[in-house]
């Protein structure tokens, strides 16, 4: 079932960044689809939410990006992940495990 | 850092212009051109392909929008553009532009104006470091709250305390100075001050040096002075060549030991001493100073001004005093029994000791404030209706993309700029008004008035005002222009006729607002209008024309008792020879004069209040000239004559008033009296004068009384001279003549009687009667106008409607009631709620400004007056809109 939903701004963030790390530099419209791919379309971004979270992304230093050329010649703007960006998603990753992880014993109890 | 890079990327960008917005636009394109590429290869025509992206996209505008906010510091951004945006629009409507920013203007500029009078007052701190560490030392008993100190208890004061960092003391005192022997010497204020006086004040001298605690160890050793930074200008030309230089102040030589800085001017509002001399010299210098003024613990003369130390409670000071004054009661049960010390804050003090200024300050500043209340509530209702013409752009502007909290920034910017522009004209308009109430100086050569300047003080102040002013007429109508309702707004055009929404009945308070301010402030001016008349109409008990005035102190000479006669015989002589003078006296205070005094009495036959020994009655030293110079008839008995000599019995001239009070239902002619305490000898009353004016001319009829010169010696006498034909015209000629007498006394305070009447007597209340009323008026025309606007707009809005009614048979005049009758539950509650606060308020203004509350014309008319302009600010519109032609007002929409 797809789920129309205001993805949270974090959550966003951690996505395009382990999207990017997958698939190498790439457009804003491929990052879009990639995270409705993998989420195998239960999760139906507006995609103009996108633009806003990419730049806050690259102020900060996480991406950066160039124009270039796209598969089907579009001119498109790349992005890719930066050293400290790389650095950025293995500590979200392990955040968001731990995160995970407690919230799963507080919504299983009778496991642990 | 990641934070502070993105927020300095952010910052710069803010300079960027526009290449990220193209940039960004380029982006948002390639990537619906690939969907839409997709889209197609998925199956779908190139139309739905389109329409299929640009929802999935969401909105492009608000996309743009919030990218924009991310990519650079929103407020900063928005700022820049709001501000070009309230410039073009604001350029574009001149008249809405000019008519907001001229009323902002007056408004503004009136409260900067009463502002820096009242600062120059009342309010201002003295000019030296840290001014709110100042405090004032009084010693006070049951009868006497705040007295000076004498000069040993200032000493035991300064020795024993430890809350306050410093002790100053010193008394105004006024000597005549001379660049040489030779030179007549003119009069100046002074200040004699304790050693310490520069350093605990941290005022640094601009050149030489302050006074040490040697300059005041020995009375009278130390002939050294400081001179005020505008005296050495005016005399030294500001060489510094002045230090070391000697000069003869009365009559005794003096060396310059140093400057006081400019800005300085003691720590006094009306008093800006000329110079400073050291405390200990001052029985030198001023021939009122007693022999025994230094020593004598009951002489208290001194005023007393301390540095708080710093971080000490105010509490802790006042008990310390208070157990010095204890300690001090038992050591000197004679002089300090009863007697406790209370320290205030400079401003307390003055608060307290001229509390008739302060309040006055208010006052003024209360009024002039809501002048400005109007003023904004007019440019609020300005802008409220254009607010309602801009509901299209407002809603336009919601669609694509904009926040509500963004387009309120946006017309508060506007609303800024406004302020900013009126605040920039009331400046103009202070300074200038302020440099006028600046210009008004007391009559005499003293160095006292007050100081109204533009400063930093001044400058605060208004910025304070402009942007307080800025949210009180900018908020409610851009909260109100930015509720709106999307689909019917876009629709509408912008035309609403619904007549009952809200924001007409905030419309309608705004207008009952200024109507009850306008009334409020008309009474206020009425009332001193009236005050003014009765002091214009009141006798002063003598006549004021071809009277000129010329004041001596024989003191300054170090003249005795008979140098001092026979000077003033000899000055007598000489003027009454001169072929247009008609007579000539001498009196110790002049009525209505600066200074006064009282006299304390006791009557043999008059039964004194339980506790009182004596009275204190007003009064004054005069010779036999006097009356006739005045021409103060003296209704019964005789003036003093040539019978009255040092040796002769003992007599006075009494007024009816003092007559009638101590002496009920008798004759006081022939009554005898004592000056003092009563020890004295006998004085027979010779001779009752009419009643007249003493301390200024609204007082209630006050007792005085006369003692005669021949019996009385003072070395200061004004010379009173009544001419044939205009005084000022042969003012030089008696001039010489005195001069010639001895160049040595010095002349001062040459003025004509009328000259010193008009300054004393009629400015105070023409100047509160003339700011009064033009702030009155200003209030009548701000809601005239306010009223006027609001009708306009209003039937500009019912043009259709009123074009419907004449249509079907409504004739003009009752169009014209129809419009009226919109206003009139506002103009009726404005006035009603205007008349009860001038009845509630007015109260207030009998004490500073001495103006009698109820009068019945005033509360008459001012409502007529009200409701007459109101009236006339709403006919105009309103048969504007009864001449409309029906066919056209149909077709308007």
């Amino acid at each position: 079932m797809a789920i129309k939903t205001d993805v949270w701004q974090g959550t966003l963030a951690l996505m395009v960044l382990k999207t990017l790390e997958a698939l190498g530099p790439m457009h804003g419209y491929g990052v879009a689809r990639r995270i409705e791919q993998t989420s195998g379309d239960r999760l139906l971004l507006n995609y103009g939410t996108l633009y806003p979270a990419l730049l806050k992304l690259e102020q900060e230093g996480y991406i950066a990006s160039e124009w270039g050329v796209s598969e089907n010649n579009r001119k498109a703007k790349f992005y890719r992940l930066t050293r400290a960006g790389r650095k950025q998603l293995e500590k979200e990753e392990r955040e968001w495990d731990k995160t995970t992880a407690i919230l799963a014993r507080f919504l299983s109890p009778e496991r642990s | 850092m990641k934070s502070l890079r993105a927020w300095w990327l952010r910052l710069t960008s803010a300079f960027d212009g526009d290449r990220p917005d193209r940039e960004l636009a380029g982006e948002i394109n390639s990537h619906l051109a690939m969907h839409v590429d997709d889209n197609i290869r998925a199956g779908m025509t190139p139309d739905e392909a389109r329409r299929a992206a640009l929802v999935r996209f969401g909105g492009v505008e608000q996309t743009k929008e919030r990218y924009r906010d991310r990519r650079g510091v929103p407020v900063l951004e928005h700022l820049f553009q709001d501000l070009r945006y309230a410039v073009r629009v604001l350029r574009k409507n001149p008249g809405f532009a000019s008519a907001a920013i001229l009323t902002l203007g007056l408004g503004i500029g009136a409260n900067a104006a009463i502002f820096s009078f009242a600062d120059a007052t009342a309010f201002r701190p003295p000019d030296v470091p840290r001014p709110g560490e100042l405090v004032r030392l009084f010693t006070s008993t049951k009868a006497t709250p705040y007295e000076e100190l004498s000069y040993p208890d200032y000493l035991d004061y300064r020795s024993r305390n430890t809350t306050i960092s410093g002790l100053v003391a010193y008394e105004n005192a006024v000597i005549s100075l001379a660049r040489t022997r030779d030179e007549s010497p003119h009069l100046l204020g002074a200040w004699a001050v304790s050693g310490n006086f520069f350093t605990v004040l941290e005022v640094e001298p601009t050149l030489g040096r302050g006074f040490r605690d040697e300059d005041v160890r020995v009375a009278g050793a130390s002939p050294v002075v400081v001179l005020g930074h505008r005296l050495w200008e005016r005399l030294f030309q500001s060489d510094p060549a002045a230090i070391g230089a000697h000069v003869t102040l009365s009559g005794h030589d003096f060396t310059i030991v140093g400057v006081a800085p400019a800005g300085f001017g003691g720590t006094e509002l009306y008093f800006h001493p000329d110079l400073y001399v050291p405390l200990t010299m001052i029985r030198k210098l001023s021939s009122g100073v007693a022999a025994d003024a230094i020593d004598n613990r009951s002489s208290r003369w001194l005023t007393v001004v301390g540095r708080l130390r710093p971080g000490t409670r105010l509490q802790r000071a006042t008990a310390e005093a208070a157990s010095i004054a204890a300690q001090l009661a038992q050591s000197f049960p004679d002089t300090s029994r009863d007697r406790a010390a209370i320290v205030l804050p400079e401003l307390t003090a003055r608060a307290r000791l001229d509390s008739g200024g302060v309040q006055g300050a208010f006052i003024m500043l209360g009024i002039v404030g809501l002048v400005l209340l109007m003023a904004c509530a007019n440019v609020a209702n300005l802008m409220l209706a254009r607010a309602t013409g801009r509901t299209r752009e407002m809603a336009l502007r919601l669609a694509v993309g904009a926040s509500r909290g963004r387009l309120i920034q946006q017309l508060m910017t506007e609303g800024l700029l406004l302020a900013t522009a009126g605040g920039g004209i009331g400046l103009l308009l202070g300074a200038w008004t302020g440099s006028f109430l600046g210009s008004i100086t007391m009559p005499t050569d003293l160095p006292i008035g007050a100081e109204a300047r533009l400063d930093t003080r001044l400058l605060l102040f208004t910025l304070a005002v402009t942007s307080a002013t800025a949210v009180v007429f900018g908020l409610a109508p851009a909260l109100r222009s930015t509720r709106i309702d999307l689909a019917a707004d876009l629709k509408a055009f912008g035309r609403t006729t619904d007549m009952r929404s809200r924001r007409f009945s905030l419309r309608n308070a705004l207008i009952a607002t200024q109507i009850a301010g306008s009334i409020l402030l008309l009474v206020t001016a009425g009332l001193a209008v009236r005050a003014f008349m009765k002091a214009r109409d009141t006798d002063p008990g003598f006549r004021i024309d071809h009277v000129l005035l010329l004041s001596f102190d024989a003191g300054m000479a170090h003249y005795n008792e008979t140098q001092g006669r026979q000077f003033y015989q000899r000055v007598l002589e000489q003027t009454t020879a001169l072929p247009d003078v008609v007579a000539a006296g001498l009196v110790r205070f002049i009525p209505l004069g600066i200074s006064s005094a009282t006299v304390n009495l006791v009557i043999d036959d008059y039964q004194m209040p339980a506790g009182q020994d004596r009275v204190a009655v007003p009064g004054t030293t005069v010779d036999a000239g006097y009356w006739g110079a005045m021409r103060t008839p003296i209704l019964r008995g005789r003036a003093f004559d040539d019978r009255d000599t040092a040796t002769s019995p003992k007599v006075a001239v009494i007024n009816e008033t003092l007559a009638r009070q101590y002496w009920p239902n008798q004759d006081a002619l022939g009554k005898a009296l004592r000056v003092g305490d009563g020890s004295g000898p006998a004085v027979e009353v010779v001779g009752i004068a009419k009643d007249g004016k003493y301390g200024y001319v609204r007082e209630p009829q006050q007792p005085f009384i006369f003692l005669p010169f021949s019996q009385r010696y003072r070395s200061a006498m004004t010379m009173t001279v009544r001419t044939r034909d205009n005084p000022a015209d042969i003012a030089g000629s008696i001039l010489k003549a005195v001069r010639a007498v001895d160049p040595s006394v010095p002349t001062y305070d040459v003025r004509t009687l009328e000259n010193l009447f008009e300054a004393r007597a009629m400015l105070p209340p023409r100047l509160t009667s003339q700011s009064m009323t033009a702030l009155g008026l200003l209030g009548l025309a701000l809601s005239a106008i306010g009223l006027y606007g609001v009708i306009a707009y209003m039937t500009a809005l019912r043009t259709r409607e009123i074009g419907i009614r004449m249509a079907i048979g409504a004739n003009r005049l009752s169009v014209v009631v129809l419009v009226l009758r919109q206003m009139a539950a506002a103009v009726l509650v404005g006035l009603a709620v205007g008349l009860v606060l001038a009845v509630v308020l007015t109260p207030l203004l009998a004490g500073p400004f001495d103006i009698e509350p109820r009068d019945g014309i005033v509360f008459a008319l001012v409502p007529l007056i009200v409701l007459v302009v109101s009236l006339l600010a709403a006919i105009l519109p309103a048969q504007r809109a009864a001449r409309v032609d029906p066919m056209i007002a149909l077709r308007s929409e």
